[in-house]
């Protein structure tokens, strides 16, 4: 095969390869495995202790904004997070969850890499730029009485968290729900 | 099948290539140590054998020093760039996508090293790395100054396609791995499909060769069906002499880390013209080898 040939075929099988990644369970049409289950009764699921119920979040694609944020400003994103009409008027369900997405956090867990959105799933048209939620086996803290901040202060820091989920249920009159909060741990 | 819908996060991709390459090395060192000892077993093995093999190794540690101080901040913050203001999409960081990612790797690997020998920049680099007498382990760690800035040119579209760049570097690192793998006269011929397939360290040998017939062929990484179909394959058949021509013979590392840019920069000082001089940078080392053949004849 000679070189200008050599070349088309290269594009054409990086573009099918491409394709392929594209078109990938989870990446198109509908996702597998978007909801958080329990696991099955794994040998990792008896490294914590019992009353830790493990949920693995897989391919949950988010829609909404993202930050770089020190953790004690979140509530600028929220304030954002709001103004965002169009976003809101794109939900399919009159009670969505809204996540918080925690991730790439500084070396003293001050700052992280922030995200507030809605599962695509719950959404009639999904924005082009998504957020992936790092699939793996999540930790739910509790949030007594409802309070998040102190499901917060049960997050073991030495543990080096990988990423925090905040997961809301917005209620038709605006109001957030039930909240809890899951840890990845590295 | 379900592991292939596993995500990561990008620091998990950064410490599964981190622990890759780390324990990749220990392991390349033991397999180095059996090939010595498998020389002495059949009393190959010279104190230039051990010379040439330290050159190596002190070629690696000058390639790592270029690499990490000057080329590594600039090659992240690109692929960064790209990925994240130029990508057609984000691919989710699954089984699938790396994958994917380590296919089209292994294509970028193949056309990266084809132009590394099609080219007299590449070539000036990359002859550091051909230019030992010998075919072992080690040689796959003899690096040249600038082996460091070029995959960047050929790696880059695949963030451009939506691949995480730790994604891409992650890929592009089993793609060295297993090229390092391949460096050995121990392991002869494997089964027929294997060899059909796979890059191995037969095809490999070649690749390495001086032999007439054996030059400019089998650039592939990890799949040689990539020089099958773009026609550049060549079957081990006669006994493969290794380096480069005209022969280096030196183990002076600091000589053999430079040669390849020192001879360039003699042959583009006494070109004739700039027309000259910009071929000897775009056109293949052959090209520039069958002038010096002409001008020699003609002087005589």
């Amino acid at each position: 095969m000679n070189l200008p040939y050599s070349i088309v075929t290269t594009l054409f099988i990086a573009f099918v390869v491409w394709l392929g990644a594209y078109v990938q369970p989870g990446n198109a049409g509908v996702p597998a495995g978007t909801e958080p289950r329990a696991p099955q009764n794994t040998a990792e699921s008896t490294l914590y202790s019992a009353t830790e119920i493990e949920q693995r979040f897989q391919l949950i694609k988010l829609s909404g904004i993202t930050a770089a944020l020190p953790l004690k400003d979140v509530t600028i994103l929220w304030d954002r997070f709001t103004r965002q009409e169009r976003l809101h008027q794109h939900l399919n369900t009159p009670s969505p969850d809204v996540y918080v997405l925690y991730r790439q956090f500084s070396e003293d867990f001050t700052q992280a890499r922030i995200t507030i959105g809605y599962k695509q799933t719950e959404l009639e048209d999904s924005e082009d730029r998504t957020t992936y939620i790092p699939a793996g086996i999540y930790h739910p803290l509790p949030a007594p009485d409802g309070d998040i901040t102190k499901a917060w202060s049960q997050i073991d820091f030495n543990r080096k968290p990988l990423a925090v989920i905040e997961q809301f249920r917005l209620s038709p009159s605006g109001e957030l729900n039930a909240p809890k909060l899951f840890v990845l741990y590295k | 099948m379900e592991f292939l819908n596993w995500a990561f996060t990008p620091e998990q991709l950064f410490d599964m290539e981190s622990w890759i390459g780390d324990w990749f090395f220990i392991l390349a060192l033991g397999l180095f140590f059996l090939e010595l000892v498998c020389y002495s077993v059949r009393k190959q093995i010279s104190w230039n054998l051990l010379g040439d093999s330290a050159t190596n190794f002190v070629t690696l540690a000058a390639y790592i020093g270029i690499t990490s101080t000057v080329i590594a901040g600039f090659y992240l913050g690109v692929f960064m760039y790209v990925y994240e203001h130029f990508s057609l999409t984000h691919l989710p960081m699954t089984c699938w996508s790396i994958l994917a990612c380590l296919l089209l790797a292994d294509l970028a690997y193949y056309w990266e090293h084809r132009f590394l020998h099609s080219c007299g920049i590449g070539w000036a680099t990359h002859t550091v790395h051909h230019s030992s007498p010998n075919f072992n382990i080690s040689v796959a760690y003899r690096f040249g100054p600038l082996d460091g800035l070029f995959p960047l040119f050929f790696y880059l579209p695949l963030a451009f396609l939506g691949f995480h760049p730790l994604m891409i570097f992650l890929c592009e690192m089993l793609v060295q791995i297993y090229q390092t793998l391949l460096h050995t006269e121990v392991v002869k011929k494997l089964p027929k499909p294997i060899e059909a397939v796979l890059n191995t360290p037969s095809h490999h040998r070649v690749h390495h060769a001086t032999n007439t017939e054996y030059l400019d062929k089998n650039y592939a990484g990890i799949l040689i069906i990539w020089d099958r179909m773009f026609g550049t394959f060549a079957e081990e058949q006669e006994t493969v002499r290794y380096g480069v021509y005209p022969r280096l013979n030196s183990l002076n590392p600091v000589k053999v880390f430079f040669h390849g840019f020192l001879k360039l920069a003699r042959q583009i000082y006494s070109a004739p013209n700039w027309s000259y001089r910009w071929r000897l940078l775009a056109n293949s080392p052959k090209w520039a080898w069958d002038q010096e053949q002409k001008l020699q004849a003609a002087d005589s």
